[in-house]
């Protein structure tokens, strides 16, 4: 099936073509809602109440730009507005929880980096990891997430950078990525 | 910390990692969303439910308004309006009963009502016939008579068979009363003097019958309906419960020209029930691999394992309800129909997983074909333990007989069986790959309709009009529950504990 049939079928509200969009896209789109939320089931009910959206919604889509991206932006939506509804912004955000995170430190084989990226994203606070999914991975402005989240662009920055900044401990924690400090000594221990 | 990537990096990085991230999500968000979507289709169903109910109410009204009872109809008609009243038969109790405190001008209303509606009884007819005579006369009086007299229906009866005009002139009474029984009424008034009319009338029928110049003889009509034993003699002023029974066998006598019992029975019943399945695995599926040269279809269906040895399934509760009705085809051997709702289930033990491929063999048009089918629960292994819970919603008719072999007063034994034509109403299943690895949604594979057949022995026991029924059975799915295209046939069999009310009507 084409992407255009499926389009065609799920303005019919042909059950058939809603499956294969539902299949084509959910596991991605879980992936999306995974990074927001608090645990799987919550996920699952984000990308339930998304589905529903895009299938009720179909007919407001323009055929400009790509159809995934607009299906990704309704699940998106549906995620923050989903954490606004049920208020799962309202946990600590604190600096000193990056350091108090408890990740042991271990080697990953590469094939399962992707999962342990997105497990590393959800270690942090809500407000952090919202803020970091919409700038970093889902392309928002600072302006457009003080919007959506009903903060300041400015509150939307400084989030970003610590959330940053914990994400790398994280990372650094979990041998994702390298500790430069770490590369200086072994490098400082050979001109010795 | 000091930032380990370059501008743009670390957003990169993120999204190279997070775009090749999948999650698997599990069958039920797609069934909630397909209900969500679909609302229309699920209403089929309760629209049988709402037949179901529908019916049963009808059915149970239809009896307690049975045509064939207008005895039971007309005194009940009486008992309603009186709120006091239970149904002990003393002669005490229903002189207490219908005592004047017991009879209201609301329960008059009804009556006059139903006179008027042409649905009347004897008595009925003479409550509205006598109403013009003696409008002045109290409820309660008439109530008295009515009840201790009934003898007197006769002759209001014949006189307005005859002359309606006849009863409607007081006068014309009085003036009789007076020349026969040489009693002046014109110096008596209200209840002392209507009470007297009718004394009258009751002691002396010819009163009315003589005052139309010879034409009207109700001694003659009053005899004739005696003969036909329509009406009883009344009963005296300390009555026995004999004698208050024949009291009341005008209104017998009227039943007796319509069947005296009916043929039919109708039963409410319950049965909680333990659901298991056996599963078959189609071996007829290797033939359909042989045609196509084995190159269709997934390595595991060269499996040899018997599927029940590697699944992990536990019986659970269910439960049958419904209603039937009984037709007897002689004394003990009754024909049964009705209509069930079933429930019936059982648990699949095993692992929520994150996601693979279920491979499914199809067999069809001669071929063996394979679906994949993404699926989070694993039989074998997962991150954690879970359970499934394979549950159908049926409705059934059930068409079968039954043996009432010991039939005594109270006590009596039965045993029935039925054929149920059975469909199903809900399609949120689960089935097993072909490789027996994994449980995905069966939703495609339902078979909607389906046969099933019951047995069952009951002990019964009459109390009052009604019989309770108590007693085991057992009822088994004749078709598998999938369709014939996926191989691993399912059988379910239902061990159940039945409870029964039986009225005949």
């Amino acid at each position: 099936m084409t992407e255009q049939t499926i389009i065609a079928g799920c303005l019919h509200n042909d059950a058939a073509s809603q499956r294969e969009l539902y299949s084509r896209y959910s596991p991605k789109m879980l992936s999306v809602c995974y990074r927001f939320a608090h645990n799987r089931e919550d996920a699952e009910d984000m990308l339930q109440e998304g589905f529903i959206k895009v299938f009720t919604q179909i007919q407001t889509f323009q055929n400009k730009g790509a159809f995934e991206g607009w299906i990704r932006r309704i699940i998106v939506h549906t995620c923050i507005n989903f954490l606004k509804k049920y208020k799962k912004f309202n946990d600590s955000i604190d600096l000193a929880y990056a350091t108090a995170l408890s990740v042991k430190e271990e080697t990953m084989p590469s094939i399962m980096q992707a999962k342990q990226v997105v497990e590393c994203i959800r270690l942090l606070p809500t407000g952090y990891r919202t803020v970091l999914n919409l700038y970093a991975i889902e392309g928002f402005s600072h302006r457009e997430i003080g919007n959506m989240l009903d903060i300041e662009e400015s509150t939307s920055r400084s989030q970003y950078t610590r959330a940053k900044a914990m994400l790398e401990n994280v990372l650094i924690k979990k041998r994702i990525i390298e500790n430069p400090k770490e590369d200086l000594n072994w490098l400082m221990a050979l001109n010795k | 910390m000091k930032n380990i990537f370059d501008d743009n990096e670390f957003e990169q990085f993120l999204q190279d990692e997070t775009k090749q991230h999948r999650m698997y999500p599990s069958d039920k968000i797609w069934r909630n969303i397909h209900k969500e979507l679909h609302v229309k289709k699920s209403w089929p169903a309760l629209n049988l439910l709402a037949l179901f109910i529908i019916s049963a109410l009808t059915v149970s009204t239809i009896i307690n308004n049975h045509p064939a009872q207008p005895f039971f109809k007309a005194k009940q008609i009486i008992l309603v309006e009186n709120k006091t009243i239970t149904n002990e038969k003393t002669v005490a109790e229903y002189r207490e009963r219908f005592s004047s405190n017991s009879i209201t001008s609301k329960t008059f209303a009804v009556l006059k009502e139903k006179a008027n509606q042409q649905e009347m009884m004897d008595y009925e007819i003479f409550v509205a016939a006598m109403d013009p005579l003696v409008a002045s006369v109290p409820d309660i009086a008439k109530a008295e008579v009515l009840l201790y007299e009934p003898h007197i229906v006769d002759e209001f009866k014949a006189a307005q068979t005859i002359d309606q005009s006849l009863i409607s002139n007081n006068k014309k009474v009085e003036k009789e009363i007076k020349s026969r029984l040489n009693k002046d009424l014109s110096n008596s008034s209200g209840p002392e003097k209507n009470t007297a009319i009718i004394t009258g009338i009751s002691s002396n029928p010819e009163i009315i019958g003589t005052n139309k110049n010879g034409k009207i003889n109700i001694a003659a009509a009053l005899e004739k309906s005696r003969k036909n034993n329509f009406f009883k003699k009344p009963v005296d002023d300390n009555p026995s419960a004999a004698d208050f029974e024949n009291n009341f066998s005008f209104q017998k006598q009227a039943v007796t020209v319509k069947p005296k019992t009916s043929q039919f029975d109708i039963q409410f019943y319950i049965a909680p029930s333990i659901s298991y399945r056996k599963l078959v695995d189609d071996k007829e599926r290797n033939n359909y691999q042989q045609r196509t040269s084995a190159t269709v279809g997934p390595r595991a269906l060269n499996y040899s394992v018997n599927v029940n040895d590697v699944v992990r399934h536990k019986p659970a509760m269910g439960t049958e309800v419904g209603f039937g009705l009984m037709y007897k085809l002689s004394e003990r051997l009754k024909l049964k129909t009705g209509l069930q709702f079933n429930v019936r289930q059982y648990y699949i033990d095993g692992f929520s997983s994150n996601g693979d491929l279920a491979t499914i063999a199809i067999m069809s048009n001669n071929r063996l074909d394979t679906v994949t089918q993404f699926s989070n629960f694993s039989n074998t292994n997962g991150y954690k333990e879970s359970q499934l819970d394979n549950k159908l919603y049926q409705i059934s008719m059930p068409i079968g007989l039954q043996w009432d072999f010991i039939q005594q007063k109270r006590l009596g034994f039965n045993i029935a069986a039925s054929i149920q034509p059975t469909v199903t109403l809900n399609k949120d299943l689960y089935i097993i790959s072909t490789d027996y690895k994994f449980y995905t949604d069966g939703t495609p594979f339902i078979r909607r309709w389906n046969v099933n057949s019951s047995a069952e022995l009951n002990i019964t026991y009459k109390v009052g009009n009604v019989k309770w029924a108590l007693g085991p059975q057992i009822r088994y799915q004749h078709l598998p529950t999938y369709t014939e295209r996926y191989p691993i046939k399912e059988y379910r069999l239902d061990y159940g504990l039945k409870i029964g009310v039986t009225k005949s009507f």
